[in-house]
Parts: C-alpha cells; structure tokens; sequence
C-alpha cells in the first residue's frame, strides 16, 4: 500500500486543486475508518457523492410509506429504513403507534408476509432482489434508484469534479459499459483500504491524462458484462421512471417502478396517498453533504442536536453507508464538537 | 447498503444454498447466479450476486480480518436488537387487541 500512497504523492504534484469523488457508503466507510482522507496530498479533495440509498430518498418516499403503514397497510422493508425521519414521524415511531411494520434482513424474508407492502431501496446491487419479489407477486413502494444519472447530474453541476471512484457492487450488477456514458475518468473500485488506495492513484493518472476512460479495477468481482440474470429479471418487472432524490431534485430516468401496476403500490394505494403533506427540515444540510459541497461537520445540526440515536436527517440513519454518520463514528472533528 | 460478503457453498437445494462464511453457516438464495458446490460467492442481502475464486475471496477479503469481523457482529448484534423490539412490540400490539 505504501507504494501507492508514494505513486499518489508523486502524480498529485503535477496536479492543480482537484476534486474526486466516491458514490457508494460502502467506501466512505472504508475511507473514513481507514483514514484515507490523511494519506492524500493536500490538493487533492476526495468527497463523498450520492451513494447511500437511505440518505438518497426522498422525504415524501419516507412519510408516503408513513402513511400507507398508519392506514393499516402491512410493511416490510430494510432496518435502516425504520429510523429515517419522516415529516411527522419515522416508520419506527409509526410502529410504536401500532403500525404493522416488519424489518427484514433479506428481501426472501419478505415472501413470510405476501400480504405485506415492500418498501424496497437501493442501487443496482439491491434492486435485483426486490425483482425477485415482484416475480412472486409481492407488492412493493420502489424507491429504487440507478447509477449513473445522478453521477452525470454532479459533473453538469459541478465543474470542480474531475473524476469518480465508481461503486464495485453496484458494477458487478451493472457491468461496465453503463459507465462509459458519463465521459469523465472513472475507476470501479473494490473496499478494502489497499484496494481503494490503489484505485484513487488509478484515477488520478486518469485525471493528470485527461483520459475519460473506465478502469475496472475490481476484476476478481466484476465482470464486463456484469450479472446478467439479474439485469434480465429488472428490466422484467422494473420500468425507468424520473426520480427524486434528496438534495439533488428529480432527476430523469434515475428511479424504477414496478411494470405491473398491480403491484405498484404507489398506483394502488393512490388515494390514501394523495394528501400526503412533505416538509422538510430546513437546518439539516444533508443535501448539500449528498452533493458533496460541504463536509458533515460543516452542518450546524452535526453531533450537536442531530446523532445517530437521534438522527433530524437521512444522512445520520446508516451507521454503514450514511457519510454524516459514518463520520460521526470515525472522525477526530466529530470528537472534538 | 452495498456491502456483500464472500462465503463457500457447501449445499445446494434448489435455489438455496448453504453458505460458509469462515466458520458461521447461513443459507442464500442463488438465483441470480450460476454456481456449484465448493464455489465461492458474493453474498448481498441474502441473494448471492457473483461467483468469486477463492484466491481473491481470500486474498481480496482475508474472509474477515479481525476488525470487519467485530464490525459485523456489532452490526448483527444491532439488526438483532431492532428486531426483537419489533417483535416485542408486536406482541404487545396483539395482546392489547
């Protein structure tokens, strides 16, 4: 690893000021329990992006589902999405309340409760397995989402972005074509810290040569292809919609719904959804951290009011992938507020 | 929510596998994959997404090193916690019906 901290050192010094970026919690996690962020030269700013589903979705998702749970309709869904601050509550304080909401640790757990609404999340690994419960006739709220739109979304919106370390997992779904779209250096990367270490080198060779191209350097995991039994089964039961996401707005064609309306529980239960009010908390900056423009520290509401036992926002809920909760468990500055 | 976690297969019954990981054994659905007994593979929320050979399964992941294996089992002990409140919640729900 120390060569590619050295080989990083030597290719950032013909490098101005520049800005990476990671999509996946799964490396903020490693970056910050590692400490990434203290080998990498001063110039070079490796920010957090879009890649926590929890912190993604958006408010009206969250008390949508609220209310679908208090109406007396039975949910299932992840642990993570239990703590999420809704408008007025969180689906925990709604099962507190009596409402019918079952935590699953696999999406299979789900087919126990065929009455049940799924509300399903996450990227390109996770969507495969809420495909397979609407093959077997399960209801489900999507508030699935897809790389890369919002990855091409950042870079319209933010010159300052030079490249990506993309997210393994999410690639070993999609294979690496999908990639090549966005037309900016880009590195799929694995998650232990040598890996990531020899990827952000990877990247900034890309950057110093102005070369747009897609590095797979996960190799032992993703194939070019990717999982294509499982990209058959999501575009089966899974239809591109235009999606909102937390801090970035709606952005087209970035969201799946389910094909078969019967199953859509958003077509279902439209009624009971139609007055659902959202408001969202104006202190809490977890759009502009989702957007990478500030660090979580930089938001008043951070270790202060707002903790991982009491998150006011997305982005404090997953003690995995959440970049202000994973900072708040790993950063020195998260110490010293 | 994108982690996965290697483990070998050493049953298959239909699309559910027995899967090995360093010791602790659960089941997997595998589905979306192609695989055989003594394969390893990358296991996502219960579904196995990837066939991996072992030489990265334990090269790549060191199957747990000793800090990821404590933060899994904190994680464990945690979804565990949350799922027994929803049970015991449950349970009173019921008995006030």
């Amino acid at each position: 690893m120390n060569e590619f901290i050295r080989k990083i050192k030597d290719v950032a010094s013909s490098l101005p000021e520049t800005k990476i970026m990671e999509v996946c919690g799964g490396h903020t996690h490693t970056i910050m329990k590692y400490g990434i962020h203290d080998i990498l030269p001063d110039n070079i700013k490796l920010v957090a992006g879009p890649g926590c589903p929890v912190c993604v979705t958006a408010q009206k998702d969250i008390d949508n589902v609220v209310e679908l749970a208090r109406q007396g309709i039975g949910i299932t869904t992840y642990g993570d999405m239990l703590h999420v601050p809704g408008t007025e509550m969180s689906l925990d304080d709604a099962r507190s309340l009596g409402a019918d909401i079952k935590m699953v640790l696999s999406a299979e757990e789900a087919l126990r409760y065929p009455k049940h609404v799924f509300f399903g999340i996450g990227f390109e690994t996770t969507t495969p397995m809420t495909a397979f419960l609407l093959k077997r006739g399960i209801r489900v709220y999507s508030t699935h989402k897809v790389m890369p739109p919002p990855m091409k979304f950042l870079v319209e919106s933010d010159s300052a972005i030079r490249g990506f370390i993309d997210p393994g997992h999410v690639a070993t779904i999609t294979g690496i074509d999908i990639w090549n779209s966005l037309r900016v250096p880009q590195v799929i990367c694995g998650f232990k810290p040598d890996q990531m270490v020899r990827s952000i080198y990877k990247l900034l060779e890309l950057i110093r040569d102005d070369d747009p191209s897609v590095v797979n350097d996960y190799p032992e995991v993703v194939r070019p292809e990717g999982n294509v039994k499982a990209k058959a089964l999501m575009s089966e039961t899974l239809r591109p919609i235009d999606s909102e996401w937390r801090g970035l707005g709606v952005i087209s064609d970035s969201g799946l719904d389910p094909v078969d309306k019967e199953l859509d529980a958003k077509v279902v239960y439209s009624d009971l959804l139609k007055d659902v009010k959202s408001k969202e908390n104006p202190a809490c900056r977890c759009g502009e951290v989702i957007k990478g423009l500030i660090e979580p520290y930089e938001c008043p509401l951070f270790a202060t009011v707002c903790t991982p036992e009491k998150p006011q926002g997305a982005c404090m809920v997953s003690r995995n992938e959440g970049a202000c909760a994973i900072y708040y468990q790993f950063s020195e500055r998260s110490k010293g507020a | 929510m994108c982690l996965a976690i290697p483990g070998k297969i050493v049953e298959i019954d239909g699309e559910e596998a027995v899967v090995d990981y360093d010791g602790i054994r659960k089941s997997a659905n595998i589905s979306l994959i192609d695989c055989n007994v003594g394969d390893y593979i990358l296991v996502h929320v219960g579904f196995a997404i990837q066939v991996v050979d072992e030489e990265s399964a334990h090269r790549t992941y060191s199957l747990f090193d000793e800090a990821d294996r404590r933060l899994a089992e904190e994680e464990v002990v945690n979804d565990k916690q949350d799922a027994e409140k929803s049970e015991a919640r449950d349970s009173v729900v019921e008995k006030d019906e």
